[in-house]
C-alpha cells in the first residue's frame, strides 16, 4: 500500500518536466516514513526505482544499462533520504507532532532540508556519472533537484499529515464554515490562476503572486491545518501549472531562473503557512491549557472556600457555646455572692440579741452584786457567792461576748469582700496620689505609734472606681503597717509607673516578709499570717485581689522573709469598667 | 412625751430579742410610756385599724409606731407601712421605721408611701443600744396627735 501510495506521486512526476520544480514523492514518501515508520522503505525504494526508469526512459537520456543502474542508485537515494528524513525527525522532535508549535515547524524544516541533501546529493552524481547529464550542469541539477525534493516535502507532508489526522472526523457545525470554506474556495480558484494564468498582469512590477497570501493566511486563521495544507498545495499546483506553461510571474527569463523562482515561491508558501499555523497551535494550546487550569482553579478555591466557611461555623458555634459558658459562670458567680451576701447580713441579726442580752447579763450581775452587798450572810455562804458573782458569772458572760464579737468580725469581713465584688464600680480618671493621702490620713495613728517613715513617690494616673482603689490602698498600707519589724525603724514606699495600658502602682516596705510558702497563699480567704491582724480577719488581700479583677488589673507580690514586701497591682486604660461582677473573678 | 395624754408605743417586730432590748433600752433613757409589742404584720394592721382581734380596743390615748421591715407572713413592713399611709383615718399616725435595710432604695420607697422617720438598726450591738436611746430622747420631745376614731 505504501508503494502505492508513493508510485501515485511518482506518476505525477511523471507529468512535470524531467526537472520538476517540486517533487511530490519526497513529501509523500517521507510522509510515510514518518506517519508509518521506517518500515515502509521498500516501498519506497521500489516505488522510486520505477518511476525514474519510467523517467530515464520516457526522455531515452542514455543506453538502458546506464538507465537501470542510474535508477537503482537513485531509487537508493530517495530511500535514504525519506528514511534519515524520519529518523532526524524522530531524533529533532520525538513522538510530538511538529505541526502543532512554531519550534517544531522549524524543526520540521531543517529536517527537510537536511534529508534532501543526501537525495540531492546522490540523485545527480548518479545520473552524470551514467552520463544522462553533463557534469557541467552538475551544480544546477543539485540546487533544482535539492530544492526541488524540499518543495515537495514541504507542500506535501502537511497535508498528508493533516489527512491523517482524519479531520472530517472532529469538525464543528459545518453550515456557516462551508460557506465561508466554499467562498475560500472560489477566490483562491480565481486569484490564483488569475495570478499564474496571466490575467491579473500588474505591468512591469510584477508582484501578483504575493495576492495568494492572504487567501492561505486566511485558510489557516480560519480553518485550521488540513485546509491550509490543502490550500498550500492547491496554490502550489496552481503556480506550477501556470509557470511551466509559461505564464505567471515567474515564467519569463531562462528555465532555470523561473524554475528556481517558482521553487523558492512554493517553499515560502508552505513555510509560511505551516508557522503560522505552529504558532496559532501553540496559543491554542496555551489557551486551552489556561482554561482547564482556570477550571480547576476554580473547583479548588471553590472547595476551598467551602472547607474555610465549614471551618467558620465550627468556631461560630464553639464561639457560641463559649459565650455561654461565660455568661453562666459569671451567673454562678454573682448567685454564689448573692448567697453569701444574704446569709451574712442575715446571720447579724441574731448575733445583736446575743451581744445585747450578754451585756444585760452583765448589768443583771451588776446590780445582783450592789444588792447583796448591803445584805448580811453567814460568811461560808458569802464567800461562795462572792466567786459566783466575782469570778464564775463574769466569766462565762466574758466568753460569750468574745465569741458572738468574733463571729460578728467574721460576718462583718465576709461581708465586706461579698460587697467588693457586687458593688457596683463607677470608674473615672483617678488622682492616685490623693487617695494614698486618704489612705495614710486613716492610718495616721498606727504609723506614728509604729513610727514608721512613709514615701509617696509620683504616681501616674489611673482609671478605677475611686472608693474601691482608696480601699485597696488602705488595704496594703494596712498590711504594710502590721508587718514592720519591732526594733527596726520602719520604711513604706508607695510607687508607680505607666504601663503600655494603664498604671501599676506598688507599696513596699521593709518589715519581715513572707515565706515562698506563705506567698503562695497570699491571696486566699481567712488568711492570716501575722497573729496579731485584727481588721478584717485575713479578708483585706483576698478584698484586695477581688476589687482588682474586677477593674481588669493584676495584683502580685514579692517578698523575701525577713527583708520585706512590695505588693504591687495594675490598673489597665479604658477598655476595663467594672460592672456587678466580672467573669475574671473569683 | 406630751401632758395629758398617754401614748403608747407599737413596736412591730418579729425577733423578740429585739424588742426585749428595744423595751429594756427605753425605759433607760426613761422613756416610761407604754409599750405594745407585736410580731407580724397583719396583726399589727388589726391593732392599728382597730379591726380584728383587737377590734374594740381602748384608744383613747395617742399612737406611735416602730416598725420593722422583715417580718413573716403575707405582710411585711412596707406593706403594714402602705396601709396605714393610705387609709385617712389612720395616716396620721406618725411611723418610725426601725430596719436592718440600709439599701438607699428601699429608704426612698418608705419615705415615698409617706413614713415619718427611718432609722437602720446598727448591727453592732454597742451602736444599737446607743441608737435606740437616742430614739427614745428625740421620742421625748416629739408631739403625737391623738389616736383617730374609729369609722363606723
Amino acid at each position: 500500500m505504501y508503494f502505492l501510495a508513493a508510485r501515485l506521486g511518482l506518476v505525477l512526476a511523471f507529468e512535470k518536466t524531467n526537472a520538476s520544480p517540486v517533487w511530490p514523492p519526497s513529501g509523500i514518501a517521507f510522509g510515510a516514513t514518518l506517519l508509518l515508520g521506517t518500515r515502509v522503505w521498500p516501498g519506497v525504494a521500489i516505488g522510486a526505482l520505477l518511476a525514474n526508469v519510467v523517467v530515464f526512459a520516457g526522455n531515452r537520456a542514455g543506453s538502458a544499462a546506464a538507465i537501470a543502474a542510474a535508477s537503482s542508485f537513485v531509487a537508493i537515494g530517495n530511500t535514504i533520504e525519506a528514511v534519515s528524513g524520519a529518523l532526524l525527525g524522530r531524533w529533532l522532535f520525538g513522538a510530538n507532532r511538529p505541526f502543532e508549535s512554531a519550534r517544531g515547524v522549524f524543526k520540521l524544516v531543517l529536517v527537510a532540508l537536511l534529508m534532501c541533501l543526501t537525495s540531492a546529493t546522490i540523485g545527480p552524481t548518479t545520473i552524470c556519472l551514467a552520463g544522462l547529464a553533463p557534469w557541467a550542469a552538475y551544480r544546477t541539477i543539485w540546487f533544482t533537484w535539492w530544492l526541488g525534493d524540499v518543495a515537495g516535502v514541504l507542500v506535501l507532508t502537511p497535508l498528508l499529515a493533516a489527512l491523517w489526522e482524519r479531520p472530517w472526523r472532529s469538525s464543528g457545525p459545518l453550515a456557516p464554515r462551508a460557506l465561508e470554506a466554499a467562498a475560500l474556495l472560489v477566490i483562491l480558484g480565481l486569484v490564483g490562476p488569475g495570478v499564474f494564468f496571466g490575467w491579473l498582469d500588474g505591468g512591469l512590477i510584477r508582484r501578483e503572486s504575493y495576492l495568494l497570501i492572504p487567501i492561505l493566511l486566511w485558510a489557516v486563521f480560519r480553518f485550521g491545518r488540513f485546509v491550509a495544507a490543502a490550500a498550500v498545495v492547491l496554490a502550489a499546483g496552481i503556480a506550477i501549472w501556470g509557470t511551466v506553461n509559461g505564464s505567471g510571474p515567474f515564467s519569463g527569463g531562462t528555465l532555470n531562473e523561473s524554475l528556481l523562482l517558482l521553487q523558492a515561491y512554493v517553499c515560502v508558501l508552505s513555510m509560511m503557512t505551516m508557522s503560522l499555523w505552529g504558532v496559532l497551535s501553540e496559543r491554542l494550546q496555551s489557551e486551552e491549557k489556561l482554561r482547564s487550569l482556570n477550571e480547576t482553579l476554580e473547583t479548588r478555591v471553590r472547595e476551598r472556600t467551602a472547607e474555610v466557611a465549614r471551618a467558620n461555623d465550627d468556631l461560630r458555634t464553639t464561639n457560641v457555646a463559649l459565650e455561654k459558658r461565660t455568661i453562666e459562670l459569671a451567673q454562678r458567680s454573682e448567685e454564689v455572692e448573692a448567697f453569701v451576701y444574704s446569709v451574712s447580713h442575715d446571720l447579724r441579726a441574731p448575733l445583736v440579741n446575743t451581744q445585747g442580752f450578754s451585756r444585760e447579763l452583765d448589768r443583771s450581775l451588776k446590780s445582783l452584786n450592789d444588792l447583796l452587798r448591803d445584805v448580811t450572810l453567814p460568811p461560808a455562804v458569802r464567800s461562795e457567792l462572792t466567786d459566783f458573782l466575782e469570778h464564775d458569772f463574769p466569766t462565762s458572760i466574758r466568753f460569750i461576748v468574745a465569741g458572738t464579737t468574733k463571729s460578728e468580725r467574721l460576718i462583718n469581713a465576709l461581708l465586706l469582700l461579698s460587697r467588693s465584688g457586687r458593688e457596683e464600680l463607677h470608674p473615672e480618671v483617678l488622682d492616685a496620689d490623693a487617695l494614698v493621702r486618704a489612705a495614710l490620713d486613716a492610718l495616721q495613728g498606727a504609723i506614728t505609734h509604729k513610727q514608721a517613715q512613709v514615701t509617696v513617690g509620683p504616681l501616674p494616673e489611673g482609671r478605677g472606681d475611686a472608693t474601691a482603689i482608696g480601699r485597696v490602698f488602705s488595704n496594703l498600707l494596712g498590711n504594710a503597717l502590721h508587718y514592720l519589724r519591732p526594733g527596726v525603724p520602719g520604711r513604706i514606699e508607695i510607687g508607680g509607673e505607666r504601663r503600655a495600658q494603664g498604671a501599676e502602682y506598688w507599696v513596699r516596705d521593709n518589715g519581715s516578709g513572707l515565706s515562698a510558702a506563705a506567698q503562695e497563699r497570699l491571696f486566699r480567704h481567712f488568711q492570716r499570717f501575722h497573729p496579731k491582724m485584727a481588721e478584717g480577719e485575713g479578708m483585706g488581700l483576698a478584698i484586695v485581689k477581688r476589687l482588682v479583677e474586677r477593674h481588669g488589673g493584676r495584683v502580685w507580690a514579692e517578698s523575701e522573709e525577713g527583708k520585706g514586701s512590695t505588693f504591687h497591682f495594675t490598673l489597665p486604660g479604658d477598655e476595663h469598667d467594672g460592672s456587678t461582677s466580672d467573669a475574671a473573678g473569683t | 412625751m406630751p401632758q395629758g395624754h398617754e401614748t403608747t408605743i407599737l413596736v412591730v417586730d418579729d425577733d423578740e430579742g429585739h424588742t426585749e432590748l428595744v423595751r429594756r433600752n427605753l425605759r433607760r433613757i426613761g422613756v416610761a410610756n407604754s409599750i405594745v409589742t407585736i410580731d407580724n404584720g397583719q396583726s399589727a394592721l388589726d391593732y392599728v385599724l382597730q379591726q380584728g382581734h383587737y377590734e374594740g380596743r381602748d384608744a383613747s390615748d395617742h399612737l406611735l409606731v416602730l416598725l420593722d421591715i422583715k417580718m413573716p407572713g403575707v405582710l411585711d413592713g412596707v406593706d403594714v407601712l402602705r396601709r396605714i399611709k393610705e387609709d385617712p383615718v389612720t395616716k396620721s399616725i406618725p411611723v418610725i421605721m426601725l430596719t436592718t435595710t440600709d439599701d438607699p432604695r428601699e429608704i426612698k420607697r418608705c419615705y415615698d408611701l409617706g413614713c415619718n422617720v427611718y432609722i437602720t438598726k446598727p448591727v453592732d450591738s454597742m451602736a444599737f443600744l446607743e441608737a435606740i436611746q437616742r430614739l427614745g430622747l428625740f421620742l421625748s420631745v416629739i408631739r403625737i396627735p391623738p389616736q383617730p376614731e374609729k369609722a363606723p
